[in-house]
């Protein structure tokens, strides 16, 4: 049995190598992806093309031009070996590439990029050379097998099947698509709403009122979100509302700040004063602080 | 008539996996059709209607069922690749949620260490000098700066790529191993569910080391059974060389697995093998000496030495222990049920697949000690490594032993099933040389493994991410929660009064910090080192706060809100009725809130 389907692969590499008239089309492939990286690192900020680009570059290419350089003929590697320790391997390299730069270069996004650029065109090199020396007919031949079996000429109902199943693939490309764009055009959404006391810290609240005299505290509010949105900001005692801020519109990322003045109540008690904010349009607060003060005497 | 049959289930196979790929396209339009906000969500798997998850569900039975109808009936090669896309395919999604809904990082705890501890390197251009696992956080700034992702997503995304990383390892095993396209088949069908529970969404070395287990299997069998030459081992070399660096626990798994395979070598009875085992001893050393010269330079070299002397010298019990696990199920009253439900989510697929190693572990004990026959080494040496790893897992049950978690174990022992089971589970399920009942009873069994397969996969997809299924909450970290961290320290009040949270706090500011820094900044103030609030927030019928410590700030996030009013509202160090009255206590000014986290600032302070 093994040995049958190891002849059977023998054949069909032999027929694939006698087709295939390029045989540095991996190597220069790989080649060619690094000099893209290259070019797409330094002309886009981040882009699905960069990122695919950058993949192939640390967690593909190196462990694939190493075994390249390593195993120049189809013998001592199979296709499927190559191709699949070619990852682990790569996060293998890539790892031992970074830990020498970081300990000696430093790790840039400039020496990010170099050190791993720097061993897949170098290992291209020994690989190119190293398959160079092969007799022709032992060079690996990256090629999936295209002799069709009897059973798939005998059955035409088959290679609509196979259209279907291509189809389905085109339509999980476009959702996948979809769902990747609408996911990278959505933006977290919150509001921060806070409260400082004295020096513009998280502390030094007033803990006392005097009769008369109003209590100073800084209100903030930073708005999280793709769409601008209208606050109001109201403050309560003892169940009555007074307005601080009406209609304060913030845009993504935007911070409103201000000092305002309270009064409490003319009361011994302990109080607590309720700070509301309102999103525009809505009855119930969307979200609520509160400081407490002593009363005065 | 046979022939005709042929043909149908040829059909059948390839009308599953189309109809599949469509489930899984439907699936991701309605995913596309509620995208998330980024804001804490309690349970993940109830962000998406549960269409989503039948979708999902009836996308993966169909890509094994036609995975199975490729493997055993061979209409094609390499017909089978169809299933396999499909099913790892939807795993991808599945590991993709937490950036698809926009999720600052996917856990509470190990992403944000493991982003501060890559900042470091953003920051200085090299890791933190404590850091003695540096190279899954070189990796990700790496990928951060070439890809020019953000660094957290990449965080995010690394286990994503980490179970692509075990697939093709699992594939390089399985065609290293058995020339049989059947069998690399059905290693990948066993290799493909998401067993590896909640490790699978979250950036952990350890699991990484997990996913480059079977790499180190695959290149100790090419390396050490066909006797290649020096040249062709420099792979393997650069392998070993880097273990040392990924992370311990890839150092333990991979001398335990050379060992096996030396062990079993010299123990094979024709002495074929036997004159190679001391070819073992060159991995273990050059691993062991890597890993000496560059763990023991760290100081916390000697405080896990310290740690595994004494949870076996003065019975120190894990986070995880067994005695935990009980009081924690008596605190809360849990029914019978309730308890046997979790034990089955956290330890299920563990178990499953451990006793489908089991099956072949004592089907090679019978032939090798009850009927002398030898059997494949690779068999003998896998089976002895599961065994031992997961008896070091059952005993760390009992025993702190430095693992955090069993199934951090474990899984060492789970990775290696596919590999164990897949050629001999084929030769036993195939219609080869079978006649009469032999057949019947061959479909049935095959008919058990697919079903098996198919909820092991299911069953892999609800508790990949932490939820109230496996008794928590989502352990999701949201760009709130980091906002109002990033509040916190750059707004709080100079002074030396202790910050409190619910849960111990101490990891939560690495998310806005790199590791470097933070240390600076808590030897300058140890407030930093982030307290945990006293049960109960120390409400006693009169008084009110009074066990706090010299307070300063207390902070709760949405994450130990949900645990404890939500998952855990009986039992736990908190109640619900806790954080009502932290709402009325005068005590405590509510100063800060982003929805995901509230600060509140002690009041006797000023």
């Amino acid at each position: 049995m093994n040995d049958q389907s190891t002849d059977t692969k023998e054949s069909e590499l032999t027929t694939a190598h006698r087709k295939s008239r390029n045989h540095y089309g991996d190597l220069f492939l790989l080649i060619g992806l690094c000099l893209s990286l290259t070019l797409l690192v330094y002309s886009t900020r981040s882009s699905l093309l960069r990122v695919i680009a950058g993949g192939l570059c640390i967690f593909f290419a190196p462990g694939y031009v190493l075994l390249a350089a390593l195993y120049p003929d189809h013998r001592s590697i199979s296709q499927g070996q190559r191709l699949s320790a070619s990852v682990g391997i790569s996060v293998v390299i890539s790892s031992l590439l970074y830990l020498a730069a970081a300990y000696s270069l430093g790790i840039t996004p400039h020496s990010s990029l170099g050190i791993v650029v720097a061993w897949i065109l170098a290992m291209g090199l020994v690989a190119g050379l190293r398959r160079y020396r092969t007799p022709r007919p032992a060079r690996p031949v990256l090629r999936p097998s295209t002799t069709p079996t009897p059973r798939q000429k005998q059955e035409p109902l088959s290679k609509w099947l196979r259209l279907g199943q291509i189809a389905a693939i085109l339509v999980l490309g476009v959702t996948v698509g979809r769902l990747v764009w609408i996911s990278s055009h959505t933006a977290p959404q919150f509001t921060e709403f806070y409260l400082l006391g004295s020096k513009g810290l998280a502390g030094g609240y007033p803990n006392h009122t005097q009769v008369g005299h109003p209590i100073t505290v800084t209100i903030g509010i930073v708005h999280h979100g793709k769409n601008p949105q209208s606050y109001d900001l109201l403050y309560r005692i003892d169940n009555e509302d007074y307005v601080l801020a009406k209609s304060v519109v913030l845009d993504d990322g935007e911070q409103w700040e201000s000092e305002v003045e309270i009064y409490p109540l003319e009361t011994p008690e302990r109080q607590k004063i309720v700070f509301d904010l309102h999103k525009a349009g809505q009855e119930f607060p969307y979200d609520t602080l509160h400081l407490w003060v002593d009363g005065s005497e | 008539m046979k022939t005709r049959c042929n043909q149908l289930s040829a059909m059948l196979t390839k009308l599953g996996s189309i109809v599949g790929a469509l489930a899984l396209s439907a699936a991701l339009l309605l995913a596309s059709s509620r995208p998330g906000h980024g804001t804490y969500e309690v349970n993940v798997y109830k962000a998406y209607p549960s269409t989503f998850w039948i979708l999902v569900s009836v996308a993966l039975s169909l890509g094994f069922m036609s995975m199975f109808g490729e493997i055993f009936s061979m209409h094609s090669p390499y017909g089978w690749v169809y299933g396999v896309l499909l099913i790892v395919s939807v795993n991808t999604l599945i590991l993709s949620l937490p950036c698809l809904r926009d999720y600052a990082f996917t856990n509470q705890w190990d992403d944000v260490v493991h982003f501060s501890l890559a900042t470091n390197i953003v920051q200085y251009g090299q890791p933190d000098s404590q850091n003695f696992y540096p190279t899954s956080h070189l990796l990700a700034t790496a990928f951060s700066q070439i890809t020019g992702l953000d660094l957290q997503v990449v965080i995010s995304l690394f286990p994503m790529l980490f179970y692509l990383v075990y697939l093709a390892s699992t594939a390089f095993v399985a065609w290293s191993m058995d020339t049989r396209s059947e069998v690399r088949a059905l290693t990948m069908a066993l290799a493909s569910p998401l067993v590896f529970h909640t490790y699978s969404t979250t950036f952990r070395p350890t699991y990484f080391s997990v996913c480059m287990f079977p790499l180190v299997v695959g290149w100790i069998y090419r390396t050490r059974f066909q006797r290649l030459r020096w040249l062709d081992s420099v792979p393997f070399v650069f392998l070993l060389i880097f273990l040392p660096f990924f992370h311990p626990w890839s150092v333990i798994s991979a001398i335990g697995i050379t060992l096996a395979f030396g062990i079993t070598f010299a123990l094979e009875p024709t002495k074929r093998l036997r004159s190679d085992s001391s070819m073992f001893l060159t991995p273990v050393v050059i691993i062991g000496i890597t890993w000496w010269t560059w763990f023991t330079a760290f100081r916390v070299f000697g405080t896990t030495l310290r740690r595994l002397v004494l949870s076996f010298g003065s019975a120190l019990e894990g986070t995880h222990s067994l005695a935990g696990y009980l009081s924690k199920a008596q605190q809360a009253e849990l029914q019978l049920s309730r308890v046997l439900s979790l034990v089955v989510y956290t330890y299920g697929l563990t178990v499953l697949y451990l006793g489908l190693a089991g099956l072949v572990i004592i089907w090679t004990f019978v032939q090798v000690v009850i009927r002398r026959r030898w059997v494949p080494a690779h068999l003998l040496a896998l089976s002895s490594f599961i065994v031992t790893f997961t008896a070091i897992a059952v005993l760390s049950l009992f025993r702190d032993l430095v693992t955090a978690n069993p199934l951090r174990i474990s899984n060492f022992a789970v990775a290696s099933v596919p590999v164990l089971v897949g050629a001999l589970f084929y030769d036993f399920l195939s219609d080869h040389r079978a006649v009469g009942t032999a057949i019947a009873r061959k479909h049935l069994f095959r008919k058990i493994l697919l079903v098996v397969l198919v909820s092991t996969s299911i069953l892999g997809v609800f508790v990949a991410h932490y939820s109230p299924l496996i008794g928590q909450p989502n352990h999701q970290f949201s760009y709130a929660q980091q906002a109002g961290i990033t509040f916190l320290f750059e707004k709080a009040a100079t002074d030396d009064k202790n910050i409190y949270t619910p849960f111990k706090g101490a990891f939560t500011l690495s998310s806005v910090l790199g590791s470097e820094d933070l240390r600076q900044l808590r030897q300058e103030s140890p407030r930093w080192w982030i307290k945990a609030a006293p049960a109960h927030f120390g409400y006693e019928p009169d008084e009110l706060g009074i066990e706090f410590e010299n307070p300063g700030y207390l902070w709760v996030t949405a994450h130990e809100n949900a645990y404890y009013t939500e998952v855990w509202p009986e039992g736990g160090r908190f109640t619900p009725q806790d954080f009502e009255r932290l709402e009325i206590d005068p005590h405590w000014h509510r100063i800060y809130t982003s929805g995901d986290l509230t600060i509140w600032r002690r009041y006797n302070d000023e």
